[in-house]
Order: structure tokens, then sequence, then C-alpha cells
């Protein structure tokens, strides 16, 4: 190999200037994404949250009992239930949107057209079309009634609007 | 040779230097010193992964008892290694002249690494310890790679003690003969990241793990990503010491044009552009191109440029097959829609949705979605499925001879260079290893290389043999013919005249005085010789 000046040359500096700067880049961005990665972690806990509770809710109203909340047993409707629980004062301390502190709480879809609904929660009801067939599902709307047992799946609205799945529970 | 039938005993230091010789002495190269380090490195690196995957709590649980007997497992092969080095120091150069060697050797400071790296499992036995402590200090295992990396750094700056900054950047990055094991090194680790990055894009597809890992494999990316940038950065800087890259602005412009740079750029671009797209895309879309960074491997094996070099080999014949394939494919789809539409029409309504079925049908794949109902459309696809079986077969049959021929070429011109190694009749140590190297870079084994060694000594051998017995002195001529007898022995002369002028004076002279081998007659003849040759 040809042998040159072995003295540290302004090229060396530039690139080593660089090789710090993508990792200082790296750095950064990784840093980011992991803060956006916990607070994704923190919105599956609430989700669970919520899923457990809807759950107990559940199998107390599959034994004729109440719920604890009013709002939530038969003959109410999703959106007396849902305003409970969103409510400080309600069961679960109140649900809020751990990754955008101005987004929804519970939206209808993840849509990256509406950047509000990014870190919300989405609950689904599934509705069987006919017998034997898998469930429908949608977005559980405002006027269902509690009075039959519910189907239902909990997401949560992630990162790049990718909806992340968390429980489906009888309700 | 002894009557002595009963086997006798090995006196301790002999086991020692044998035990020494065989798995430690670094100098000796038929040892197995170079595979135990590797397998002692590859279980330092587990140890490190499964230390790691102990803190998710959810993997842990899955399977507690497997991390303990993993654990034990290494402590047993540690503890072995550091008894067996302990016995053997009295071996060791290093600590052999010490008064105390075992003691010597004790305070080394690989000695005290090896150490700390087991003896917090013992002192556990004895002392309440925390876990997480204990976990903590079994970080110190990793520092036993010190073994294997400070050799390997020392000998990097012994080979490029006269480099430039740029050009220890350049060997430490590519195969250069300045680039010692500590490129290998730097080969491994970066092949290992590769490996751990894919497997991780891959397992963060299946929801449910990435469920759980969602923040570990953040964190597993950005690590890859740091290595990856810092790689492809240091490589665009160094590729100037390449002749093919010489210029400083244009050389490197061409180099982050070349496919393997190409490819380095690809392998980190999605985490740079996922803040700026995540709004815009799904970042699984963007997720699936970090599978590209699979493509870095194509540095480390001559795959890629095999499959390059048969296809451009066998492309007429491959183009002329596919061309007929074309033909076939369009025929039969053309045969089914003309057969099948009034039937089915909703499957067979033009020939373009017909080619789906003409592919599947002639491939013999056959998924079953399409398949024609009428009589002479069910005739036409058993003459042409059969057809179409050997026709589709021919490139399959092509390619596999060609990677046989390519095969065979890499044997001969491993051959060709170990025949080039012994033009001199010897291949020195540093041949053999050439050889090796060229073997590994051809994917072809050691045991090949050993083969094919033994061969070419077999080929010497027979040869040499020939050449003696052409020369077998007629000495039933000589009797009754003085004229012939003096030809025969001007002949000899001057055989021993051109022996003495093409060797070696000095080594010669040594065997000459050797009396095992040489008489008093045979020394004296060869003086005279030597007497009688022009001075060099």
């Amino acid at each position: 190999m040809e042998k040159t000046n072995k003295k540290i040359t302004s090229t060396d500096f530039l690139y080593f200037a660089l090789v710090i700067l993508g990792l200082a880049a790296t750095v950064m961005l990784t840093n980011h994404n992991m803060r956006e990665a916990q607070r994704t972690e923190t919105a599956k806990k609430e989700a669970e949250r919520l899923a457990e509770w809807l759950t107990k809710a559940g199998e107390a109203r599959a034994k004729k009992e109440s719920s604890g909340v009013d709002a939530c047993d038969p003959p109410s409707e999703w959106a007396a239930c849902q305003e409970a629980l969103l409510n400080k004062e309600g069961p679960i301390g109140g649900l809020h949107n751990v990754i955008e502190d101005d987004g929804l709480i519970v939206a209808e879809t993840c849509d990256k057209e509406k950047s509000e609904t990014h870190g919300a929660y989405i609950i689904e009801n599934g509705v069987p079309p006919g017998p034997g067939l898998p469930p429908a599902w949608a977005a559980i709307t405002a006027d269902t009634k509690l009075d039959a047992p519910l189907t239902l799946r909990v997401f949560v609205c992630g990162r790049s609007f990718h909806k992340i799945p968390v429980a489906e529970i009888k309700y | 040779m002894s009557n002595d039938l009963s086997t006798p005993s090995l006196p301790a230091s002999t086991v020692r230097a044998y035990v020494y010789r065989q798995v430690f002495d670094p100098t000796n190269k038929q040892g197995m010193g170079k595979r135990l380090d590797g397998y002692i490195s590859t279980l330092i690196i587990l140890n490190l992964i499964a230390l790691l995957v102990e803190q998710v709590p959810t993997l842990y649980a899955k399977a507690p008892g497997f991390f303990h007997i993993f654990d034990v497992f290494s402590i047993i092969v540690f503890t072995i290694e550091y008894v067996l080095r302990l016995y053997v120091a009295p071996e060791d150069p290093e600590f052999k002249g010490a008064r105390l060697p075992r003691f010597a050797y004790f305070k080394s400071p690989f000695a005290l690494i090896d150490l700390a790296a087991i003896l917090p499992f013992y002192l556990a036995a004895f002392i309440q310890i925390d876990l997480r402590m204990l976990r903590a200090l079994r970080l110190l295992r990793l520092f036993k790679l010190a073994r294997v990396l400070i050799p390997a750094w020392k000998e990097f700056k012994e080979l490029n003690k006269d480099s430039t900054l740029r050009q220890k950047v350049y060997n430490l990055l590519n195969p250069t003969p300045q680039s010692g094991a500590l490129h290998e090194y730097v080969d491994l680790f970066i092949v290992f990241w590769v490996l751990v990055s894919v497997a991780a894009v891959i397992l963060e597809s299946v929801e449910s793990v990435h469920y759980v890992l969602n923040v570990e494999f953040v964190l597993l990316d950005g690590i890859a990503v740091a290595i990856f940038t810092t790689e492809y950065i240091l490589r665009l800087y160094s590729c100037t010491e390449n002749p093919n890259y010489r210029h400083w602005v244009a050389g490197r412009l061409a180099y982050a044009r070349s496919p393997s740079a190409v490819v380095d750029g690809l392998a980190v671009l999605p985490f740079f552009l996922e803040p700026l797209l995540h709004s815009l895309l799904d970042l699984r879309f963007l997720r699936i191109f970090r599978l590209l960074r699979l493509l870095k491997l194509t540095r480390y094996t001559t795959a890629g440029t095999t499959l390059i070099r048969v296809l451009s080999r066998e492309w007429p014949v491959i183009a002329a097959s596919t061309f007929i394939m074309m033909l076939l494919v369009i025929l039969t789809a053309s045969l089914g829609y003309l057969f099948e539409r009034e039937a089915q029409p909703e499957k067979f309504e033009n020939i373009p949705q017909s080619i789906y079925w003409a592919v599947v049908t002639l491939a013999s794949v056959g998924y079953g979605d399409i398949s024609p109902v009428t009589p002479i459309g069910r005739a036409a696809t058993v003459i042409l499925a059969l057809v179409g079986l050997g026709i589709f077969a021919v490139p399959a049959g092509i390619l596999a001879t060609a990677f046989n021929d390519e095969l065979r070429r890499h044997r001969e011109s491993i051959r060709n260079q170990l025949l080039g190694y012994l033009s001199d009749g010897v291949l020195e140590e540093s041949e053999r290893e050439q050889l090796y190297r060229s073997a590994r870079a051809l994917r072809l084994t050691h045991e090949e290389v050993d083969l094919m060694i033994e061969r070419a000594r077999l080929d010497a051998e027979a040869t040499t043999k020939a050449a003696q017995e052409q020369f077998v002195i007629p000495y039933h001529m000589m009797e009754n013919n003085p004229s012939f007898s003096a030809d025969q022995f001007k002949q000899l002369a001057t055989l021993m005249r051109q022996v003495a002028a093409v060797s070696d004076h000095s080594a010669l002279n040594k065997i000459f005085h050797d009396a095992k081998v040489t008489s008093e007659h045979d020394r004296e003849l060869w003086s005279l010789v030597l007497s009688h040759l022009p001075q060099k």
C-alpha cells in the first residue's frame, strides 16, 4: 500500500465530524422514537385497563348484577357509558390521550387525514352478519344499546396511524 | 524399541505441554486454539444476548429454567477454560520464566478478567447478592472478548504502523494484506448486527411479539442504524484508498453509486425517513425496506457475484428457453380463452386473465382456483401441461449445471494457485493460509484444499519416480564399450555440475556434512565438483 503523510488532514476531520453528526442524529431519532414507543406503551396499558374494566362489567352483567356504573348497565346506550368512563370521577379514573395531549380520547377510526386521532382509543363492535359467519367489525356507535352482550375490540391508534390491537372482550 | 508391553504413563509435564500446544498455543496453526477462541467468543455473545433477553420480564417468564441452565452451562465452560489455562501456565512462554508461573498467570490481566467472569456465580452460593447486581456482574463476561480483541488490535497496529489514518480505516473495513484478524472481527460484528436487525424486522411483523417488545425493537433498530451509519460514512471516507475510487470527490461519488454502497445507504435510509414520512406512509411499509439490510451480507459472500456470473454466462440459453416459455404461456392462455370462455366467462374473460391460469398450469403449481371444464379444454390442458413440465424445467437445469461449472472453476482456480505455490517444490505455511483464505472466499472447505494438496503431493511423487525410472544407467552396455562408458560418465559429470550450480551451496554443505546422510567419498566428490564451479 502506498505510504503517505501520517498527519491527520482536514478531510479526516471532516469525515469524523460526519460520523459524529450521523451518530448524534441517530441518537436523537432513537431517543424520539423511544419516547414515542414509551408513550404508546402507556396508551396500551390504559387501553388494557379499559378492557379489563369492560370485561369485569360484562361478567357482572352476565350474572344480572350491576357493573357499578349505572350508565353502563342496561338499558343505557354506549354514549352514556363512554361519557362515564371518560369522566375523571368514573370507574377507571378517566381515560386520556397519552400520545397527543390535544388529540381525541376515543375515535371511530385511525385516520391519517385526521391528525387528532393519533393516540386515540378505538372501540369496535363485532356484529355477526349471520349464523356461523365471523363478525363484521365497525366502530361502536353512540346509540348502541347495552341490553344485549357485545363483542368488543379495543385498539390504540399508534404511530403512522396504525391500529394497535389491545384486547377482544365480551361485554 | 522397548519390549515392555505395559502402557507407559506420560509424565505430567508432557500431558501439560500437549494440552498447551493443542488447546492454547497461538503459534500452533494445527491446534484447536483458534477454534476454541471462536467457540468461547460465541458463548460470550450468547451470554450477552441471554442477559439482554432476561431484562424483558415477559420473555424471561416464559422459560426461566432455560436461562438458568444456560448460565450454569456457560459457567462450567468458562471455569474449565480458566482451570486449564492455570494448569498449563508453566508451558506458556509468557509465564514459564517466572518463579511461580501459575501465580504469575493468576495475576495477569486476562486471568483476572476470566476470574471476574465466573466468580460472582460462585460467590452467590455463599453470599446473598441482589439478582439485579448479579446480572450486572455478568456483563463482566464481555471483557473476556479482550483475549481475542487485544492481540488482534496489536497485530493490526503492527501491520499498519506506517499507514495513514485513512489507510487504517480502509484496512479495517476491507480485506487487504494489512487487515489482519481485527478486520475479520469487524466483519463478524457487522454480520451479527445485520442478522439481529433482520430478525427484529421479521419478528416485528408478528403482532403479539411487537406488542410486547415495541420499545426493545426501537432500541435495537437505533443501535443497528448507529453501527451501519458509521460504517457507511467510514467506507465513503476511506474508499479513495481503493485504486478504482482514487479521486477524492469523483472517486467517492463513484463509490456511492456502487451496488454495495447503495445497499449500505438503503439499509439506514428508512430510519432517517421515518420522522419525515410517518404521517404520510404506513411505517410498516418503510420497515419492510429494512430487510434490505440482508443484502449487506452480499459483501461477505460470493453468492451474489456467482449468481450474476452464472446468469451472464448462460444468458443466451436462458433467454432462448424464456422465449419458448413465453410462447407456450401465450399459446396455452389463448387456447384456454378459446375453449373455456363460453363455459366460464368470469374466469376466462380475456387472454390476459387466462395467462394466470396458463402459468399456474404450465409451472405445475395447480392452485385449482381456475380449471378447465369443457372436454376439449381439458384435453388441451393435458397435452400443454405435459409439454410445460419439460419446458419450465429447462432454466432450472441450466442454472444447476452452470452453478456446478462455477464450482468446478473455483476448484480449478485454487488448484492453479496451489500449483503456482508448489513450483518451488515447497508449500509454506503462509501459502497454505493464503490457499485457505482463497478457498473460503470461493465457498470451498479446508478439507477440499487439504485433498488438493495431498493430490498434488502424490502427483509430485509420481513425477519424481518416473524421472528416476528414466534415469536408469545401462551398465550391461558399458562392459565392452569404453566410448559409451565415457559418454555416460561425461553425462553424469555434467549432471553433477548442473545440480551443484542450481543448488543452495550452504544448505547442501550442511546436508553433506551429516555423516548419516553421506559417505566420505560423497563429500569428497561434492567438494571436487564445487571447486570446479565458476564463482557466482
